[in-house]
């Protein structure tokens, strides 16, 4: 009983001032869709190559076609991607070289490759768009710090 | 005495308060009303929505290094030249994974000549340049053995860019 009475007694009215909380979340949030770059699930994960005064740059490509080789270990043989789609052995890739190709004859290549690679390991990938008559493609690279 | 009249006093104004009451109410409620309410602005739906932008945000945001491109070619499989382009002496890149200290070892145009320094390779490159019978068009042919590491093959193809050539080519050693 005299619970309830101090109860109704009371003149407050508790409100929850959320004006601190909406600046904080909307600051985060401009933070994020400024630094985002979206993950992209053409792009894996690993560890590009780093060169001395690197001259590669962050051009946009339309529409490229992104073939990823992927380390698997120093006797592995390593892992393919193109666009999103993992294939399991050189032959798949070049199957699905062979569609794009036949789908975009102006195709644009981007060979992303693991840094730890051996050399033979991209030159038959090199080889494949060879054969199907891709003597241009990009290299990726990490750009320099400060361009 | 005073208490008497002051009872009669009472009674006596009691039909006039009464009168006057209802007055008052109807010219002031209203107001008391109007001021009475207070402009809420409900930001549940907007904090909703921020919400799930961020966390989504949040979840496909990578801090990864920035990557670029270098523009990269294979050589032409047909023979066909272009009619007037002049007949140049390419220079070849070798690297070989034989290097004492590091991890590959460049040589440029004798696969017997000295490695050349990494730090040193672009002064190199640029320097042939110079040359009569060199430009930005010559040809760099770049051949890698097979067990040298990509990072090192990228390095010296990057640094053919860097000295300037424009027509650098992958070929096999």
């Amino acid at each position: 009983m005299g619970g309830r009475s101090r109860t109704n007694r009371t003149p407050y009215e508790i409100r929850l001032n959320l004006t601190a909380l909406v600046d904080v979340t909307v600051l985060l949030l401009t933070f994020f869709m400024v630094v985002n770059q979206f993950a992209s699930a053409e792009r894996v994960e690993m560890p590009i190559p780093r060169p001395r005064e690197s001259m590669a740059r962050d051009r946009r490509i339309a529409e490229p076609v992104v073939i990823n080789i992927i380390h698997r270990g120093p006797d592995a043989a390593p892992a393919y991607q193109i666009g999103p789609l993992a294939v399991g052995s050189l032959a798949d890739l070049s199957q699905r070289l062979a569609v794009e190709k036949r789908n975009t004859p102006q195709i644009e290549v981007v060979l992303r490759a693991d840094r730890r690679l051996d050399y033979a390991r991209v030159r038959e990938v090199m080889e494949l768009l060879g054969e199907h008559a891709i003597s241009k493609f990009h290299v990726v690279a990490e750009v320099a710090s400060g361009r | 005495m005073t208490g008497r009249s002051d009872t009669g006093g009472v009674l006596r104004a009691l039909p006039a308060t009464s009168a006057i009451a209802p007055r008052r109410r109807r010219t002031r409620r209203p107001r008391r009303h109007v001021l009475r309410d207070v402009l809420v602005l409900n930001l549940t739906p907007m904090l909703d929505v921020i919400f799930n932008v961020l966390l989504f945000l949040i979840v496909v945001t990578r801090f990864s290094t920035p990557e670029g491109y270098l523009p990269a070619r294979l050589p032409a499989r047909s023979a066909a030249a272009p009619g007037f382009d002049v007949p140049r002496v390419p220079v070849r890149v070798y690297v070989t994974g034989d290097a004492v200290g590091g991890s590959c070892a460049v040589r440029i145009n004798d696969r017997n000549a000295p490695p050349v320094a990494p730090e040193a390779l672009i002064a190199q490159l640029a320097g042939l340049l110079k040359q009569p019978g060199f430009d930005e068009r010559t040809p760099v042919y770049l051949s890698a053995d097979d067990g040298v590491k990509w990072d090192d093959v990228v390095n010296v193809y990057n640094a053919a860019l860097a000295a300037s050539y424009q027509r650098i080519f992958f070929v096999r050693s």
